[in-house]
């Protein structure tokens, strides 16, 4: 037992003497703005129905629109000579139909007033989204692999679907604390 | 800057106005001890960010809960630990720290006093989330492992079960840092 305790006295003073760990530059500058910006966009969602959010978003889905059509204009120009799809080809229409779906649920729950604590996490989501459709940009853009192309749609959709789930259940959603 | 610095009433007053500098200043005045403590439950710089980002996204939205502002810090202290807590809970299979393996063979008599040769997060490297967690909450905080078990959804003779791993894995770490003469993380 005083073995036990002087381990535990030890850990104990080495954690008081430890200094502090000064948040790495790069991570500090974005975390920063993006701390920021979402306090602005809080704040103006208080004041404004039309906040910036609602700007934010409607970029984000123009840019997912964006997407989708150059997405179908790859895939029918990549289709197998006899005409028929192949197969990735085939997962990738059914993945950006998939999406489809989850945006036009989506779209129906994101206005409804959420929770804080759901307003942090679908913040989160929502963030994630727009970085996975940049990524999509990027993918059709630079003519990426099918396979990335697939990866990223895939992440899109589960994203989508945590969103829509988070949202769906927000009445039945509460923290469990702070 | 700690969790213990104070920050003023009129600085968490201007914040929930919708000042943006306010805020600025509640963020630049407490990052650094939020992002130690997420780094040292997590020994993961990448999940200590986003912890980070994690709290004040969260204060934001709670500021109006605070009713004593003198307990400002402890209060987002809290709030840290929660989010950490969260992250152990939601990561688990990933956080697995040095397995047993590291220490088969061992016995536990190596003297202590090696223990006091190893920095803070060596020793916290080779430990699961979930060990860190019960550690740190333990020791530093003073949790009771009633609460513990709670938190982190875990009975209580779970709690106490991983604490006295991880004192034990504290002890094995200090012995083979003794006797290898290696750094502890060489052993990942």
């Amino acid at each position: 037992m005083s073995k036990t305790s002087s381990i535990q006295d030890l850990f104990i003073s080495k954690w008081q003497q430890a200094e502090e760990r000064p948040v790495p530059n790069m991570a500090d500058q974005s975390v920063e703005k993006s701390v920021l910006d979402a306090f602005d966009k809080h704040h103006s969602n208080v004041t404004s129905n039309l906040s910036k959010s609602g700007y934010g978003w409607f970029y984000a889905m123009a840019a997912s629109l964006f997407i989708a059509v150059f997405s179908w204009q790859f895939f029918y120009q990549g289709k197998s000579i006899n005409g028929a799809p192949s197969q990735p080809d085939t997962v990738l229409v059914l993945a950006i139909n998939e999406s489809k779906e989850l945006e036009t649920a989506f779209e129906q729950l994101r206005l409804q007033a959420t929770s804080e604590f759901v307003y942090v996490q679908k913040f989160q989501l929502e963030k994630e989204l727009i970085l996975i459709n940049s990524k999509l940009a990027d993918a059709y853009r630079h003519q990426g692999s099918l396979q990335d192309k697939l990866q990223l749609w895939h992440q899109k959709n589960k994203t989508l679907s945590q969103l829509n789930a988070l949202l769906a259940k927000t009445e039945s959603v509460h923290a469990t604390h702070i | 800057m700690s969790f213990a610095t104070p920050c003023s009433k009129q600085v968490i007053k201007n914040a929930l106005a919708g000042d943006r500098l306010a805020y600025g200043q509640i963020y630049n005045t407490y990052k650094q001890a939020v992002y130690s403590l997420a780094y040292r439950m997590l020994q993961n710089p990448d999940a200590a960010s986003d912890i980070l980002q994690q709290v004040f996204l969260k204060v934001m939205t709670r500021l109006a809960d605070v009713k004593d502002y003198s307990k400002f810090g402890s209060w987002l202290k809290r709030i840290a630990y929660n989010c950490v807590i969260d992250y152990i809970r939601a990561n688990e299979r990933e956080m697995t720290g040095f397995d047993d393996d590291h220490f088969a063979g061992g016995d536990y008599s190596g003297k202590q006093d090696s223990l006091a040769e190893l920095d803070l997060d060596s020793l916290l490297k080779g430990l699961s989330g979930r060990e860190r967690a019960v550690l740190i909450l333990f020791s530093i905080e003073e949790y009771t492992h009633q609460e513990i078990a709670s938190e982190l959804g875990i009975s209580e003779s779970n709690s106490k079960q991983i604490y006295s791993r991880s004192l034990q894995k504290l002890s094995q770490l200090a012995k083979l840092e003794r006797y290898s003469g290696s750094k502890v993380g060489s052993y990942e």
